[in-house]
């Protein structure tokens, strides 16, 4: 409400508006409201008065429309209007983002398919790729030891004692892990003994021997790594062993706590020499060494016990690593009875995380993929849904319309709404309808009391009354010519009539057929004599609007005597003449015109009917006045207006060019006449609705007058009520796509304005029906996107093509198109190609039915490859686990 | 002092939003509001809900609760709207008395006349003393034109000039001297009713604020008899299911509210409001009988009557 307000003055402000709400009342103006002067201003009066009490456009237009509507029609029109014009109809079904997103997909639905697959592919590749690189064991990580079976350290050569057996063990450690693999090993033991693979070997004489192991590691019976291992091996003939005691005060080591290290040897001799190193600092050469630790963190203690020389084979040594706190840093709980001290062989580096990344990047891609393929499955699922609803929707209207098809019902005619309020007012007819309205003396008497009392003084006292005629305006008796069914100037007439009665000229119609003898009206439905008609309205002018053919006596030639005689009953009479003055002929100007006057329906004869009407009108000499003014008229007599050419010429007068988008000049008024084949029947209503939407389009609104209504009634097929198949046919393809697509816009319009309720019964349902699939699916097939909401009518317009049940020959043909011979709204879309082209009607609908399951098919196909990526996730994942946890 | 009905106080006439705006935009503009709508459909009414609701709202203005009413005829002329002058028994008159005594004031009349003070010349006018200096000082009125199309053709066009603008305006021409025009702080609200405002000339219809009455739909229809019968029934929701499909038959009058507050009542009356009236085929002889009974309130012809008979299974 008050953005409406803003607007409007905002407009004002910027001159674009003269008035408030100007464009408002120009509309209501184009559709047959007056809106006077003073309407705008009791409206503006309203507008402010009642600003702050209404709450919104409908209240609005409530405190409006008893300013401007004088009936019920135009009650309602003015609500239409309002709601139109402040547009609080939305009808769009789908949004527009809806609709460019599916127009999108149709379009480039292989591309997305591409780009998406190989998405997939890519992401496939990383995931096989990593997933393979983990099932390669990586030869740097498989680290081999071999040590003595009761030995731990790794490190540390291996001792024996001669005549003892050295038993040996393999150890294959992957990323810290052992049992992962299997070892093949051949052993040398640096003696003069043979390679074997025996773990085993018993040394004779005491030294120092260069063990070679030769290592196979196998992971399921595959080699993966070959290796070569060398180890000293000291062979002593003594017993000798060494073991490293570590003394402190307290449960755990601290910074600068004393230790005392004790070397804990077997060998008695003195003939030994121990070395302390701790860190590979030498910190002393005794049996026992006190010592302190500055730093916290792991610290390395070796003790070597050197036996006669420094390369004895029974020189010995140890190490151990022991583990020194910061007291003043939270210690980590220990579970070990004597953890800080560790001997180096037996520690294990902490557990590494295995591979987090790779883990993080599967699980986010089987997260991503099953979220798109589930997305992808659900609209896949909306899609079938959609089109199987409306499918079997279809189906059961198609049922119900068939089925109605064959029930015999009274047979009706579409009740259009009235549009007689369109074509725009002539100012002749503002003169023709004055002049119709002047006031005549009646034949009823009143007694006037004042010249009665003045007469009776004026006589003496003697009673003398005085009578004086009442004056009444002029009263008409219409008659109009209903010969042919469906003539299209009957309804020219009735809107001569409409306008003149709007105009306060008094006027009551009745219609005839074949002779104005016996007449009728929806007051007389029977039927009424002109006699007796005479007895009702003999005070009447009476006006009969026909050729007057049908009062000419063909076998003598001249005014039936019988009608003579009534029609001059009536004082005042003529003749209403759909025949152009230049095409009269003997029967006009010899026999009709004698006896009755008579002038031609154009607006110049209609100023002359309003002037012989007068008392002075005998005098008027019709021919002559007319002739005067011949330049007015023109000569319709003779053309053949089934011939395409000869109906543009009719057509081609002045004023009526106009350059379309393309530069190319259009008639259109040729264009109008055109438009009217889209509709099978000939509809008055159609007519002047198609006129109002053509001209609108060309600036030449003005143009929808009485003129040149008369110009296109004057056309034969007009008078017959019916344009021949092969006529229609020829129309069809002549009218220009762009009217064509105006033109059954118009007639949809004028289809959904008719109330269900009122046609139920009756077979002008079927045509309702029939004519609403045919124009909504031509706009659907020409403009998929902007018509979606036709989109049913695609399928129901389908089956009754396929069942020849369209019943409109040339329609049909005209769609049918074979060979693309002429261009229709029938538009193929070529999903890489944005420029729709012209097929016919079959190929569309074979071509439309593969489309319409295209996005469900793209959606399945996106949703397959999202499963396969998450599926591939999974497996990596899986892998993963196996890799970690199992192995 | 702007008039106006912004909220309808309480009423057993039920105005719809659209025509309480229209009867707004009209005090407003101190235009006429020319009511069109099927018979029945509660026009008339309109005018007395109007002064009801003015009485109401401007006690010491609109003094009384009832419309000023003028019932058009055929052969009504635009100063009947005013006065009648009965001039047959003027001149049959032996006793001699002024023409004063053979003028009455019509509805228009008494609503100009009530807005000026009491002029006690006034009181040898035929109705004077009995309509307006018995009310007791100045007052505003609500005028009802009640018909309008009754009326022959020239009558709407008079009427053009007497009702152009306030303040209103008149003479008796049989007394050339009397003169009588509105005093503005009394308004005079003149409401035209019309069954078919097809007849009525354009430049009249564009001088009215107009507004056509649809019949009412089954919630409105639902409080207007409510308020109407003072009562409330659980069957009423069904009988206007009932009168609503009976509309929608092919009848040749089709029934309007007026005709269904009386059949409630009737029915009410006859006890015939219960869950028969859910399903009448359904219904017991002797239900049926009496239900038929009460169809001449709903019918106006043979012809409707044996069609809506036909449909209780009668």
């Amino acid at each position: 409400m008050d953005n409406n307000f803003d607007t409007i003055n905002e407009n004002v402000f910027n001159g674009e508006e003269n008035i408030p709400l100007q464009s408002f009342y120009a509309e209501l103006k184009e559709n047959g409201f007056p809106v006077t002067p003073l309407q705008i201003i009791h409206a503006q009066k309203v507008i402010i008065q009642y600003a702050n009490w209404v709450k919104n456009e409908v209240e609005l237009c409530q405190y409006l429309s008893p300013i401007f509507a004088g009936s019920e029609e135009e009650q309602h029109l003015f609500k239409k209007i309002f709601d139109k014009h402040f547009k609080r109809e939305i009808p769009k079904p789908l949004s527009k983002q809806q609709l460019s997103v599916e127009k999108k997909l149709k379009q480039h639905w292989k591309k997305l398919v591409i780009i998406y697959g190989a998405i997939a592919l890519a992401v496939i590749g990383v995931i096989v790729y990593t997933s393979l690189q983990r099932k390669q064991f990586d030869p740097a990580k498989i680290h081999l030891y071999i040590s003595n079976k009761n030995e731990t350290s790794l490190k540390a050569p291996l001792f024996t004692k001669t005549n003892t057996q050295i038993e040996l063990v393999t150890i294959c450690k992957y990323d810290n892990k052992s049992d992962v693999l299997e070892t093949d090993v051949q052993y040398n033991w640096g003696d003069s003994s043979i390679t074997d693979p025996l773990p085993s070997h018993i040394y004779i004489t005491s030294g120092v021997y260069k063990l070679t192991a030769y290592v196979s590691v196998r992971y399921r019976d595959k080699i993966i790594k070959k290796a070569i291992l060398h180890k000293t091996v000291n062979v002593c003939d003594a017993d000798n062993s060494l073991a490293i005691k570590i003394l402190s005060a307290n449960h755990t080591i601290t910074i600068g706590e004393k230790i005392k290290c004790i070397a804990i040897t077997n060998h008695q001799g003195n003939n030994s020499f121990i070395e302390w190193s701790i860190d590979n600092v030498n910190v002393g050469h005794r049996r026992e060494v006190d010592t302190a630790f500055l730093f916290a963190g792991v610290h390395k203690i070796l003790c070597n016990v050197f036996y006669d020389s420094i390369n004895s084979a029974c020189n010995i040594y140890k190490d151990t690593s022991i583990t020194v706190n910061d007291k003043t840093k939270p210690q980590p709980v220990v579970s070990n009875t004597n953890p800080q001290i560790k001997k180096e062989d037996d520690t294990i580096e902490p557990l590494q995380t295995p591979n987090n990344f790779l883990q993080t990047l599967y699980k986010s891609l089987a997260i991503i993929f099953s979220l798109l393929a589930l997305f992808f499955m659900l609209l896949y699922a909306r899609q079938l849904k959609k089109t199987g609803a409306i499918k079997s929707n279809v189906l059961d209207k198609y049922k119900k319309l068939t089925t109605s098809f064959t029930t015999k019902k009274a047979p009706a005619i579409l009740p259009f709404k009235n549009r007689n309020y369109l074509p725009a007012q002539q100012s002749e007819l503002d003169d023709i309808a004055k002049l119709l309205r002047r006031r005549v003396k009646d034949t009823v008497t009143f007694l006037n009391i004042g010249k009665t009392i003045s007469k009776s003084i004026e006589k003496m006292g003697m009673f003398t009354p005085v009578q004086d005629a009442r004056t009444r305006q002029s009263e008409y008796l219409i008659l109009i010519d209903e010969t042919n069914t469906n003539n299209q100037q009957v309804k020219l007439f009735e809107y001569l009539v409409t306008m003149l009665k709007k105009q306060n000229v008094l006027a009551e119609v009745f219609y005839f057929k074949k002779h104005p003898g016996f007449c009728y009206n929806i007051h007389e439905p029977k039927g009424i004599g002109l006699e007796k008609l005479f007895g009702k309205y003999q005070r009447h002018t009476l006006l009969i609007m026909g050729n007057g053919h049908q009062l000419i006596n063909k076998t003598e030639n001249n005014f039936d005597e019988t009608f003579l005689a009534l029609l001059n009953r009536w004082q005042h009479k003529a003749i209403v003449t759909p025949v152009s003055f230049l095409d009269w002929q003997r029967e006009e100007k010899n026999i009709l015109l004698p006896q009755i006057p008579i002038v031609p329906v154009d607006m110049e004869g209609l100023v002359l009917l309003a002037e012989i009407l007068t008392p002075k009108g005998n005098a008027v000499d019709i021919i002559a006045r007319l002739s005067r003014n011949s330049g007015a008229f023109y000569k319709v007599k003779g053309i053949d207006f089934e011939q395409l050419t000869v109906l543009e010429q009719y057509c081609n007068i002045s004023g009526w060019i106009r350059q379309n988008e393309n530069g190319k000049s259009i008639n259109v008024l040729l264009e109008w006449v055109l438009a009217l084949s889209i509709y099978p029947k000939l509809r008055w209503e159609i007519t002047l609705a198609i006129g109002k939407s053509i001209l609108e389009k060309y600036n030449l609104r003005h143009q929808l007058n009485f003129t040149i209504l008369l110009r296109i009634t004057r056309i034969s097929w007009m008078q017959q009520g019916f344009i021949k198949d092969s006529l229609r046919f020829e129309m069809l393809k002549k009218l220009s796509r762009k009217n064509e697509q105006t033109a059954r816009e118009t007639i949809l319009l004028l289809l959904n304005e008719i109330p269900q309720q009122e046609i139920e019964s009756s077979n002008s349902a079927e045509e309702k029906e029939v004519q609403q699939i045919i124009n909504e699916f031509s706009l659907y097939a020409h403009d998929p996107v902007f018509y979606s909401s036709y989109h049913e009518s695609k399928y129901m317009f389908e089956k009754l093509w396929q069942n020849n049940q369209l019943n409109d020959t040339p329609t049909e043909s005209y769609f049918k198109n074979q060979g693309r011979q002429w261009k229709t709204l029938i538009n193929q879309h070529n999903n890489d190609n944005e420029t729709p082209y012209n097929v016919g009607v079959e190929e569309y609908l074979l071509s439309n039915n593969r489309e319409e399951t295209l996005l469900s098919k793209v959606y399945l196909a996106l949703a397959v490859i999202s499963a396969v990526v998450l599926v591939s996730s999974i497996a990596a994942l899986r892998v993963l686990y196996i890799w970690d946890n199992v192995l | 002092m702007e008039i106006q009905i912004l909220r309808s106080l309480i009423d057993e006439y039920k105005p719809s939003a659209e025509l309480l705006a229209a009867i707004n935009t009209a005090l407003f503009l101190k235009r006429p509001l020319l009511l069109s709508g099927d018979p029945g459909t509660g026009k008339t009414e309109c005018a007395n809900f109007v002064a009801r609701q003015l009485n109401l709202l401007y006690p010491y203005v609109f003094t009384s609760p009832k419309a000023l009413r003028f019932d058009t005829k055929s052969g009504s002329q635009s100063s009947d709207l005013f006065y009648s002058y009965d001039a047959v028994s003027h001149f049959g008159d032996k006793t001699n008395r002024s023409k004063e005594s053979f003028i009455s004031f019509n509805g228009f009349g008494i609503a100009l006349l009530g807005t000026n003070n009491f002029d006690a010349s006034l009181k040898r006018f035929m109705n004077y003393e009995k309509e307006v200096f018995n009310k007791n000082g100045c007052f505003g009125s609500v005028v009802l034109i009640d018909e309008i199309d009754k009326a022959p053709r020239d009558f709407p066009n008079d009427l053009l000039a007497e009702l152009e603008k306030p303040p209103f305006k008149f003479s008796i021409k049989e007394l050339p001297d009397f003169y009588v025009e509105q005093d503005s702080r009394y308004p005079v609200f003149p409401i035209i009713t019309s069954n078919n405002e097809k007849g009525l000339p354009d430049a009249f219809l564009r001088r009215c604020v107009f507004h056509h009455i649809s019949f009412p739909n089954s919630q409105e229809l639902l409080e207007i008899i409510k308020s109407n019968l003072k009562t409330d029934n659980p069957f009423f929701e069904t009988v206007i299911t009932r009168f609503t499909e009976l509309r929608q038959m092919n009848l040749v009058k089709r029934p309007a509210t007026s005709e269904l507050i009386d059949w409630i009542a009737c029915l009410q009356q006859k006890k015939l409001l219960n869950s028969n009236m859910e399903n009448w085929k359904a219904a017991d002889d002797d239900y049926k009988i009496k239900l038929i009974e009460t169809l001449g309130i709903i019918t106006k012809s043979q012809v409707d009557f044996d069609t809506v008979r036909k449909q209780i299974g009668g």
